[in-house]
């Protein structure tokens, strides 16, 4: 069943969020932002941006996962407010993946033999598969793989992450702060009451800074080739429409990002 | 063969002080050893993750930067606090793996600060303290009752039974070793004939991993008889009584000479294990915690800095027979990677490269490692004691990168920016010193360090060659 904060106010949220910041920033030593220029992690972005502050720390790095996949508007927006807010930005990238890919598809024995490994350990045995972040293969060699490659040499001990309860029913059981492993480290969830409606108010409000494929309509931004709009409304508009925020989304996709879950991806 | 050697066994030997460089001559003037040495990978950049041996030892033990595992200086904490917190440290310690393992837990230290005083004890099955006794300790800074020899219920001791029998006996036999070796000079037997006899003496029936800690590196050089160490490195520090050019060149050739007595070790560890037929199923690591400056850098002693000749140190490794890795294997490895090889050879696992093959390491340091209220009166001596104590008493981090280090302190200046093969930098590559910088503050982390990046533009870099 999907969770949800719906009368607790924005303010209590916020309030909430920045207690968890705040408790993770003093217990943890190399903490790191996830931040793929959609709204949710730039809310706690700048949720993280303002407690530091507060406590007189630096901002922590950010952590962006590039899966070879995104609109040119995302990698400006990373680098305009990267400039502006002041942090820097860890990039994590499997380009061993994204050299080999060959027309449309990735053949396993072009990859390396670590990249090898990882495909056979999520259970995959063909000998190619589409560059697709819809498929689970693709998506775990793009984006899991690299992130924990990038939490370990790093040696991050927390990750700050915008995921919320009521994007869908898996992400209803996430707590405030909970233990990975391979890499060893934490996921610090902060804004997991707060629904699309709340995003958008902190936002607007606090006038943050906003990818533009969200003022096209987009509701969700991932990769170019699976983020689609079904609006031309703005995205903050469509919220009082009542339609899911995933609509756009593929039930594929959908699937991936459960199965991405389980082998450690956000 | 034992049912013990159904799995690797792991030998940690550190030689506590022990400095790459003087190590490398020692090793390329010694044949012989060398010969001695031909299973052993021998790593050229290995560093200590700190410069004294309590954090260093957290370090290798916890594969946790000082950092990050909490157990080190700070500008204003007390020693005794820093003891007292690391018998409390709950977290993973490599030891209580290794029980869950089904290893046997073995540690001999000649260190009395990795003894019952840090509680370094009771995170073994057995735990051997090598006693050199009231004078030795007082020589080298410790007041007697500040280290607990009280060990663990399996743990022996050296009480022999006529030692038990008559307290003078006991006092004279345990001051002699020290009496006999002031007579006699360096190379100075400092405990590891002793240490090497308790290993000989532990009956083995399971998986065993064994660690020293020996002293045979660590001052004090001098010989006078009733010299407090830390006495004389404080006044040299603070400028009170600066040793004299003679001075330390003694004490830096009794150091080179006693690695004479780490050969001995070595050479006896190596010839029990292949008569036990314990040589080949083993891991074998020979390494030390930090390094000893003499005055390269206006410094001696260990601690506080981290100059080369105090975090480069020597890293051999012998891998049990079924593992194959040479040189090209290692690369900037540091005490925190042994951590996870020593794990990963316990739990069976082949694929040791990634612990030991990296493109960059760090250090960090935090202050000053002294009591401080011992300090106090140093300080308060003169005004240039003051200064001296204000600029030594900070935090610094260390990168080592591309053949480069690079050594920020927490007034952001640049302390050491130098090639690892001690060529010349002569143009400063913007490009190298910012990516140094910008790995160097992730890895401060939300520790407080603030590096200020102007400093690329304010010229420290051109005068640090």
């Amino acid at each position: 069943m999907e969770k949800k904060e719906s009368l607790l106010s924005l303010m209590a949220k916020e309030k909430i969020a920045r207690a968890v910041i705040e408790d993770a920033l003093t217990s943890y030593v190399r903490p790191a932002i996830l931040w793929s220029g959609g709204k949710n992690s730039t809310v706690v972005l700048h949720l993280v941006k303002e407690v530091t502050a507060k406590l007189g720390l630096k901002l922590p790095p950010v952590l962006f996962v590039d899966h070879g996949d995104h609109f040119p508007e995302t990698m400006q927006l990373i680098s305009e407010v990267s400039k502006k807010w002041v942090f820097n930005v860890v990039v994590a990238k499997n380009e061993d993946v994204l050299n080999h890919i060959n027309g449309d598809k990735i053949y396993i024995n072009d990859l390396s033999e670590e990249n090898q490994k990882e495909a056979r350990r999520i259970g995959f045995s063909e000998d190619s598969f589409p560059y697709s972040l819809e498929t689970n293969v693709c998506s775990y060699l793009l984006k899991t793989v690299p992130m924990n490659s990038v939490i370990s040499r790093y040696r991050f001990d927390a990750l700050f992450t915008g995921v919320r309860w009521d994007e869908n029913p898996d992400r209803s059981t996430e707590v405030f702060i909970s233990s990975r492993e391979n890499p060893h480290h934490v996921r610090i969830q902060p804004i997991l009451p707060m629904l699309e409606k709340d995003i958008w108010e902190y936002i607007l409000a606090n006038k943050l800074p906003v990818h533009p494929k969200y003022q096209e309509g987009y509701r969700s931004i991932n990769g170019m080739h699976d983020s689609k709009k079904v609006s031309n409304l703005p995205a903050w508009e469509q919220v009082l429409g009542g339609t899911s925020e995933r609509a756009e989304r593929s039930q594929d996709e959908e699937e991936v990002k459960e199965r991405l879950r389980e082998w450690g991806y956000i | 063969m034992g049912i013990y050697l159904s799995k690797p066994n792991i030998v940690l030997v550190v030689f506590d002080t022990l400095r790459w460089d003087f190590f490398q001559r020692f090793l390329s003037g010694d044949y012989v050893f060398s010969e001695t040495l031909k299973d052993f990978v021998s790593c050229e950049t290995a560093f200590a993750p700190t410069s004294w041996t309590l954090p260093s030892h957290f370090s290798l033990f916890t594969g946790l930067y000082p950092s990050e595992h909490g157990i080190h200086e700070s500008p204003d904490s007390e020693m005794d606090d820093i003891y007292r917190r690391s018998v409390k440290w709950k977290g993973n310690f490599l030891t209580q793996t290794a029980s869950e393992l089904g290893y046997q837990t073995i540690g001999i230290s000649a260190n009395p600060m990795i003894s019952g005083l840090t509680g370094f004890d009771k995170r073994f099955d057995i735990f051997y303290n090598v006693d050199m006794g009231v004078l030795f300790n007082f020589n080298r800074g410790y007041r007697q009752g500040s280290i607990r020899h009280e060990t663990t219920k399996k743990s022996h001791r050296d009480f022999s039974f006529f030692k038990s029998l008559s307290p003078f006996y006991a006092l004279m036999k345990r001051e002699k070793s020290h009496i006999v070796s002031v007579l006699r000079g360096y190379p100075k037997n400092k405990g590891h004939t002793m240490a090497f006899s308790f290993l000989q003496k532990t009956p083995i029936s399971r998986p065993f991993f064994v660690f020293f800690n020996l002293m045979e590196m660590h001052d004090p050089y001098s010989q006078i008889f009733f010299q407090d160490n830390n006495f004389l490195i404080l006044r040299d520090l603070f400028a009170i009584h600066t040793l004299s050019r003679r001075r330390l060149k003694s004490y830096q050739m009794a150091y080179f000479r006693n690695i004479e007595q780490i050969k001995i070790f070595i050479t006896n560890l190596i010839d029990y294990l292949k008569r036990k037929g314990l040589y080949g199923n083993s891991l074998i690591i020979f390494t030390s915690d930090h390094g000893q400056a003499f005055k390269e850098h206006n410094y001696y002693g260990h601690g506080v800095y981290l100059w080369d000749e105090l975090i480069h140190i020597p890293l051999l490794i012998k891998f049990p027979d079924n593992y194959v890795l040479d040189r090209n294997d290692l690369n900037y490895v540091n005490l925190v990677d042994l951590y996870h090889l020593m794990k990963a050879v316990m739990e069976d696992n082949t694929e040791l490269a990634r612990f030991l093959n990296h493109d960059q390491t760090f250090a960090e340091s935090f202050g000053m490692q002294y009591s401080k209220s011992s300090l106090r009166k140093y300080v308060r001596s003169t005004s240039k004691a003051y200064d001296i104590f204000k600029e030594a008493n900070i935090p610094r981090k260390s990168i080592i990168k591309n053949g480069i280090k690079l050594t920020i302190n927490g007034r952001s200046e640049v302390e050491e920016y130098s090639s690892l093969t001690k060529a010349k930098i002569h143009d400063l590559d913007f490009h190298a010193v910012n990516d140094l910088l910008f790995e160097l503050e992730i890895f401060s982390g939300n520790t407080g360090f603030n590096i200020d990046k102007s400093i690329i533009a304010d010229g420290f870099f051109g005068s640090n060659e």
